[in-house]
C-alpha cells in the first residue's frame, strides 16, 4: 500500500513539475527532464516492474502532454526503465558520479530513440535530427546535473517501504 | 524461485507493454488522441481561465486587505463626521425653531432662505463677452427669471456677484452679467456706508456713479452690493475701485471699478434659489 502511495504520489508531482513549471522555470528552452530522472531512479531502486511500470505511464502522459507519434515515449521509457534496472542493478546508486553518468547515458538513449524513429519515419531526412544535436547535447547535460538533486529528494522523500 | 519468477513476471509485463507502445505507434491512434485532447481543452477552458483569474485575485489580496483597512479607517471617520453633524443639524433645528417663533412674536421680516444651485457655463459668445452666458441648468432645476447669480473667487475666496438670469427654459437659462450696459446695480462701498450706483458698459470695468462729492473713497476701495438690491443679498463682494473722477461743478463724483468675477476664469457659476416653505418645512422634518 505505501508503495502504491509513495509511487502514485511520485507521479503526481513528477507530472506536476514536468509539465506545469516547465513554462515558467526554463532558461532559453531549456529545462531538465524530470521523468527520466525518475524512471531511471526507479530502475536503480531494485524494482525492474514497478520502473517498466511507471516509465510506461510517464511516457504515455507525455504523449498526451506533447504533439509527436503516440506511444513513441512510452516505448521509450518502457525499455529505458527495464533495460536499466537490469543493466546497473550492481551500480551504486547513492554515488553522484554515478547518478550523473547513468542519466546522461539514459538521456543519450532517449534522445537517439526518439531523434531515429522520427528519422526513419521522416524518410530519412537529417535536417530535423542534425540541427537539434546542440539543444539536446545541453539539455542532457542539464538534465544529467539535476539528477544528484532529485535522487536525493527522492531518498529524502522514500520513507520505509 | 522466487526472484525467478519475480524476473520472468517483469520480462512478460515488458513485452506486453512494447506491444502496447507499438500498437499505439503503429495504429494510427495519435490522430484520435490530439482530437481528444483538444476536446479536453475546450471543455475544460473555461474552468482554466477561472482558475487563472482566481491566481490573479489572489496576487492582489494585499493590496485589497490594504484597501479594505484603509475603507473601514475612514468609514470610522464619516461616522464619527456623521454623527457630529446630526447633532449640529439637532442644534440648527432648535435654533432655527426659536428663530421662527421669534420672528412671528416679534413681528420682524424674514430673511431670506436660499439653496445653491451650482450650474456650468455651457455658451459663452466671445461678442457678448460681458454681456451674457448662458448656464446648462434651467426650470427643471428650480431656476426661474431674476434669480442672482454668483461664482467663486478663487483667489480671494470667496463668492461675488456675476449677474441675474434673465431667459430661463427647461434645461438652460440665460444670465445678464453685471457688467452688461442694460444693468445697473446698487452697491455700496464697503465699511463707508456710501450708496451709489455700478453700472455696466460692457467690459470688465463698471462705472460707479452717484458717488457724494464729499465722500472719502480711495482706489482699491471694495463695491459691495446694498441693501437697496432686489436680487442680491446685502454685502455681496462686485469689484473694487481702481480710478476716480471728480467733476468740479458736479454733486457727484464717478469711478471705475473692476468686478471680481474677471479674476479668474468663469466655469461654474452658483445660482441661490429661494427655498420655498414647503421644502424648507421638509428639511426641518428631517
Amino acid at each position: 500500500m505505501k508503495k502504491l502511495v509513495f509511487n502514485f504520489l511520485i507521479y503526481i508531482i513528477s507530472c506536476s513539475v514536468q509539465f506545469s513549471c516547465s513554462n515558467y522555470a526554463n532558461i532559453y528552452g531549456i529545462y531538465p527532464n524530470f521523468i527520466l530522472i525518475v524512471v531511471v531512479y526507479l530502475a536503480l531502486s531494485k524494482e525492474k516492474i514497478i520502473a517498466e511500470l511507471m516509465g510506461f505511464l510517464f511516457g504515455l502522459t507525455m504523449d498526451v502532454f506533447s504533439i509527436g507519434i503516440f506511444g513513441l515515449k512510452a516505448v521509450i521509457f518502457t525499455i529505458i526503465g527495464y533495460v536499466f534496472g537490469r543493466v546497473f542493478i550492481y551500480f551504486d546508486k547513492n554515488k553522484i558520479f554515478v547518478q550523473f553518468v547513468i542519466v546522461l547515458f539514459a538521456n543519450v538513449v532517449y534522445l537517439l530513440s526518439v531523434g531515429l524513429v522520427y528519422f526513419l519515419l521522416s524518410e530519412g531526412k537529417v535536417g530535423d535530427l542534425s540541427s537539434n544535436i546542440l539543444p539536446n547535447c545541453v539539455k542532457a547535460i542539464v538534465t544529467a546535473a539535476s539528477a544528484p538533486i532529485v535522487f536525493y529528494v527522492l531518498n529524502c522523500f522514500k520513507w520505509d517501504i | 524461485m522466487c526472484q525467478y519468477k519475480k524476473s520472468k513476471l517483469g520480462s512478460v509485463l515488458f513485452v506486453v507493454l512494447i506491444l502496447i507502445g507499438f500498437s499505439f505507434m503503429f495504429g494510427g491512434v495519435t490522430s484520435c488522441v490530439v482530437s481528444i485532447k483538444n476536446f479536453v481543452y475546450y471543455v475544460l477552458y473555461p474552468n482554466l481561465s477561472t482558475a487563472n483569474f482566481i491566481l490573479h485575485s489572489v496576487e492582489n489580496t494585499a493590496d485589497n486587505i490594504k484597501s479594505l483597512v484603509r475603507i473601514h479607517q475612514e468609514n470610522v471617520a464619516y461616522k464619527q463626521r456623521n454623527q457630529e453633524l446630526i447633532d449640529k443639524f439637532r442644534n440648527y433645528n432648535n435654533i432655527s425653531k426659536e428663530y421662527n417663533d421669534l420672528v412671528k412674536l416679534l413681528k420682524l421680516s424674514k430673511v431670506k432662505n436660499t439653496r445653491s444651485v451650482f450650474a456650468r457655463i455651457s455658451a459663452r459668445e466671445p461678442s457678448e463677452w460681458y454681456q451674457y452666458f448662458i448656464l446648462d441648468k434651467g426650470k427643471k432645476d428650480g431656476l426661474h427669471n431674476e434669480l442672482p447669480v454668483l461664482m467663486f473667487n478663487k483667489k480671494r475666496n470667496m463668492l461675488c456677484a456675476v449677474g441675474r438670469v434673465i431667459e430661463t427654459y427647461r434645461t438652460s437659462s440665460k444670465v445678464a452679467l453685471i457688467t452688461n450696459s442694460i444693468y445697473a446695480l446698487p452697491v455700496e462701498i464697503r465699511g463707508k456706508g456710501i450708496n451709489c450706483l455700478a453700472e455696466g458698459f460692457n467690459s470688465s470695468l463698471l462705472k460707479i456713479t452717484y458717488i457724494p462729492q464729499k465722500a472719502n473713497i480711495k482706489n482699491g476701495d471694495e463695491i459691495v452690493v446694498s441693501d437697496l438690491s432686489g436680487i442680491f443679498h446685502k454685502d455681496v463682494p462686485v469689484g473694487f475701485i481702481i480710478d476716480i473722477s471728480e467733476e468740479q461743478f458736479s454733486d457727484f463724483k464717478t469711478a471705475t471699478a473692476k468686478v471680481f468675477f474677471d479674476e479668474n476664469v468663469i466655469h461654474k457659476a452658483i445660482i441661490l434659489v429661494p427655498v420655498s416653505k414647503m421644502v424648507e418645512n421638509e428639511k426641518v422634518s428631517f
